[in-house]
């Protein structure tokens, strides 16, 4: 197991006392591979997420069991500001930049955990921008001020400021224009190849499977299906039910 | 976290058979008003001292206060720190009538309603504006601007020194002097005065009663609960604001206009920041939307003072006056207890002393229930 | 016109205290979501603790064995209380802080009596002619002093990690924690900052000509209105505010003292509160979403 990136083991969450949200949920990102997580609204995917980085109390959600792995530590216990020192970063659904702050401080505060030195953030944050060459021209800019894609460029370049091992990205196509969503798939692409192992939150199955190595299907909670994403690819009822443009309305809505 | 205050929630835990349950507990609500109507009733000959029925006579005065609140933030939903000026309103304007124009307290009291509601009314259009916390901070507003009203119009106030207040005639007779019949004294004063007192409290109850089971009051909780999507839903948003703001002033008035007829006499500096926090307090901890609630926690807030400074004597090393280089005195040990109980129910009983003294009898029924 | 100036320039003196404390309760709302209506007791505990060292200690070491005294009593209040009652409402956090401050108070009581003490300021009671203007010298210091700490706040908020986490918290706090942004430490962190501005506002708060006495929290009590009148999330307002509240209450007290019983000056700045609140329900400054706190 602990050749993984990111190994989750039996997981399940429930929201108070409603119904459970995840149910032993078990899921493996092998290093240096993106893994494509796909499924209906409400199939658990962020929640998901938010197990995984540890920010499930934000929303009164908690754990009921299970166990995450991060390089082979075990950050179950662990708070978020650990889960990122150890090398887990997350771009959270819908964006989430800092809207009162720059594009710089926005990229600044991603690297907060790591305490950089001044020359050592200019290098950070270069390394960064190669990526997103649009935002180099933002720097000064309020992050309330920018287009959606601008923001998911600059949501994915913040999480990158710490330099992960292990990147989430929920959603990242979410509410965006086709050709951006291109530019999207490329950029994750790109900071895949140089290393950066990546869980990738997709209703667009058909984009997150052209790049993902794997991919898993989650419905209700609970993983439905898993394979290669050539397997996945090739199968006749995911590509009729998520390969689709719009995700299928009210899917595995179980509460 | 929102604007409103997080609804509290009512009734016991579901139960699966819904009927009996509610019959059941139907049942115990009744019993237990009897039971407190029957107690309140007989409390004054149980040979209880001056002083005690003196506590109660204030807790009964501070619960009509107190009612008033729970209109305005337990059923509404808005946080006002301004109650202690529109009690002040009510014992001005009651004191004027009652003592400049000899008015009788049936003409008095209600006019102290009238009078502190419609300066509710308005101030209300400013406070339908604003929310949450500058709601709250902003009332604070209404009662630094009425200590100065009070203290400069002297004519009205008596100035620093303060004024005579209404007295309560009935028969002639003023309740301050007891209660007399032939040349007897069928009552003293403490006995009338409660009895005065509780038969204010109980129209003041039934009429918030009313209010919470109208269409006003399913309103005031629409907006309490979603205050903005109310207006979607098409609750009248302000128009609800407003008459709850009326008629939460108007409660305040009538407790300030009892609380300063009771004591004789007042001066401008009783009606403090302080006074509208005791009121706050009394329905946090007490329990927030109910009626119950705003009663149980006007008789807490005035009994706890007066309990630490009866324990304080027995105390040692606490002094029973205060002192100008320090120490611990009686006064300042029951202000430090009262700001520690409100921390401390805080914590472990947010939904207040409602629930507190419910968990007993709800431990009982489930026992009970177990063992059939 | 000497007069005017007089009176502007202790006026300015005043609301840059009353900016101090303004600040705090700011940087209180916007790092950790709660009004802490305990805050003018935390002006008290800070006075009355320089006032307390003063006489056994040099006057700098006064001042930060008062600074250490308030920040730990700021941060426990906010470890064992605030923290606890976050996601219980406003009502509850309102009531909370109210109750706590209820409970310092008496305790300053108990520790100092309610009798009235000497003056805890840096700077004694000598005056300075500038022009034909007398200028104490203890409204110089509450100036210099306060324009120091405003501009080491700046420095902090815009050069420094931790004020950059700390505005990403009042940003977004799901984002912030996301980043590895230690949430609950940054409460503590906007609470102890609080404290020590509390404190700076006290020492010239009980400067010449004014004294330690127990109504001092009541006095600090006067920097509401200029946190509401800037806006309730705003650090620029409660500056604005601050200098409002004090020009009015100085200028108010020197040429209004012939109308409305000579006490106009205290009042004015509710009156002007809730006039703002009227035209603008977030204040100056502020923005709308802090209804949400
Ligand atoms: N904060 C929350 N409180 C209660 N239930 C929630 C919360 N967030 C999500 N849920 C529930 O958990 C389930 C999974 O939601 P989510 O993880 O957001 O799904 P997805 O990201 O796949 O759309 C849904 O049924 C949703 O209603
Ligand atoms: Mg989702």
């Amino acid at each position: 197991m602990s050749d993984c990136a990111l190994a989750v083991h039996d997981l399940s969450v429930r929201y108070g006392a409603a119904a459970t949200a995840l149910d032993g949920l078990t899921l493996e990102v092998p290093r240096g591979e993106i893994v494509a997580l796909l499924g209906p609204n409400g199939a658990g995917k962020s929640t998901l997420m938010r197990a995984v980085s540890g920010l499930l109390p934000v929303h009164g959600g908690s754990l009921t069991s299970g166990r995450v792995e991060v390089l082979g530590t075990d950050v179950t216990r662990l708070r978020p500001s650990g889960r990122v020192r150890v090398g887990l970063a997350q771009a959270l659904e819908g964006r989430q930049v800092f809207p009162e702050l720059t594009v710089a401080e926005n990229l600044a505060a991603g690297g907060y955990v790591r305490r950089y030195r001044k020359a050592e953030a200019r290098e950070v944050r270069e390394r960064v921008l190669h990526h997103f060459p649009r935002l180099q021209d933002l720097m000064d800019r309020q992050a309330g001020y920018l287009s959606g894609g601008e923001q998911q460029m600059l949501a994915i370049g913040r999480a990158m400021m710490s330099q992960p091992s292990v990147l989430l990205l929920d959603e990242p196509s979410l509410g965006l224009a086709p050709k951006i969503v291109e530019t999207v798939r490329d950029v994750i692409l790109d900071i895949n190849r140089e290393g950066t192992s990546i869980l990738l939150v997709e209703q667009n199955a058909a984009m997150a499977l052209s790049i993902a190595q794997h991919g898993y299907i989650l419905e209700g909670g609970r993983v439905v299906r898993e394979g290669s994403a050539a397997e996945l690819r090739a199968d006749d009822d995911i590509v009729s039910l998520y390969l689709g443009v719009a995700p299928v309305e009210g899917a595995g809505q179980h509460g | 976290m929102t604007t409103t205050v997080s609804a509290p929630p009512t009734g016991s835990a579901p139960q699966p058979e819904v009927a009996p349950a509610r019959r059941r507990r139907v049942r115990a609500g009744t019993i237990g008003l009897v039971a407190w109507l029957l107690g309140m009733v007989l409390v004054p000959w149980l040979g209880i001292s001056d002083l005690w029925m003196g506590v109660g006579i204030f807790a009964i005065i501070a619960a009509v206060g107190a009612l008033g609140i729970q209109v305005i933030m337990g059923f509404t939903g808005q946080i006002s720190l301004g109650h202690s000026a529109f009690m002040a309103i009510g014992a001005y304007s009651s004191a004027w009538l009652g003592v400049e124009q000899e008015q009788p307290f049936w003409v008095w009291l209600p006019a102290a309603a009238l009078v502190a509601g419609l300066a509710g009314a308005l101030f209300a259009p400013i406070a339908v504006r604003i929310r949450g916390l500058y709601l709250a901070v902003g009332t604070i507003a209404l009662v630094f601007i009425g200590a100065y009203v009070w203290e400069t119009w002297t004519t009205v106030s008596g100035g620093a020194g303060g004024r005579l207040a209404a007295p309560v005639e009935i028969n002639g007779q003023d309740l301050l002097d007891g209660y007399w019949s032939g040349g007897t004294q069928v009552m003293t004063l403490f006995q009338a005065w409660w009895y005065f007192a509780f038969a204010v409290l109980l129209v003041v109850m039934v009429l918030t009663w009313n209010i919470r089971r109208s269409r006003l009051g399913r309103s005031m909780l629409a907006v309490r609960d979603r205050d903005l999507a109310a207006g979607v839903v098409g609750i009248p948003v302000t128009q609800t604001k407003t008459v709850a703001f009326a008629i939460s002033s108007a409660f305040a008035g009538v407790s300030g206009a009892l609380l300063t007829a009771y004591m004789g006499y007042f001066t401008p500096g009783q009606w403090s920041l302080m006074l509208s926090i005791d009121f706050i307090a009394m329905v946090v901890i007490g329990g927030l939307g109910t009626i119950t609630g705003a009663v149980l926690g006007a008789f807490f807030f005035r009994a706890v003072p007066e309990v630490v400074n009866w324990l304080s004597a027995y105390l040692p090393g606490i002094s029973q006056d205060a002192k100008v280089d320090g120490g611990v005195t009686a006064p300042l040990l029951s202000q430090f207890v009262y700001g520690l109980l409100i921390v401390v129910i805080l914590i472990f009983e947010p939904r207040g002393l409602n629930q507190l003294c419910r968990k007993p009898f709800r431990w009982i029924q489930q026992r009970r229930e177990g063992a059939r | 016109m000497t007069l005017f100036l007089q009176l502007g320039f202790q006026g300015i003196a005043l609301g840059m205290v009353y900016a101090l404390i303004a600040l705090g309760f700011v940087i209180m709302t916007k790092g950790s979501n709660t009004f802490n209506f305990a805050h003018g007791e935390f002006v008290a505990v800070g006075a009355y603790v320089v006032l307390a060292l003063m006489p056994h200690l040099p006057y700098w070491l006064a001042f930060l064995g008062s600074i250490v005294v308030t920040v730990a009593l700021a941060l426990l209040v906010e470890a064992t209380l605030l923290r606890r009652l976050l996601d219980k409402g406003l009502t509850t956090v309102v009531l909370a802080t109210l109750g706590v401050s209820i409970m310092v108070h008496a305790l300053i009581l108990m520790v100092w009596g309610v009798g009235t003490k000497g003056s805890a300021g840096p700077v004694g009671s000598g005056t300075v002619e500038v022009g034909g203007v007398v200028l104490p010298l203890s409204g110089i210091a509450t100036i210099v002093a306060s324009v120091i700490v405003l501009a080491a706040l700046l420095v902090f908020f815009r050069r420094t990690p931790y004020g950059l986490a700390l505005r990403a918290t009042a940003s977004h706090q799901e984002a912030a924690l996301a980043q590895g942004i230690d949430i609950g430490r940054m409460f503590a962190l906007s609470w102890a900052i609080a404290a020590v501005l509390a404190v700076v506002a006290s020492i010239f708060l009980a400067s010449f000509p004014r004294v330690v006495s127990p109504s001092i929290a009541l006095v600090a009590l006067a920097a509401i209105p200029a946190v509401v009148i800037g806006g309730m999330d705003s650090l620029i307002g409660a500056v604005v505010g601050g200098l409002i509240v004090g020009l009015i209450q100085v200028l108010g007290a020197g040429y209004l003292a012939d109308y409305g019983g000579g006490k106009l000056h205290e009042v004015l700045p509710y009156v002007l509160m809730l006039l703002v609140l009227v035209v603008r329900p977030y204040g100056l400054f502020g923005s709308r979403g802090i209804e949400r706190v």
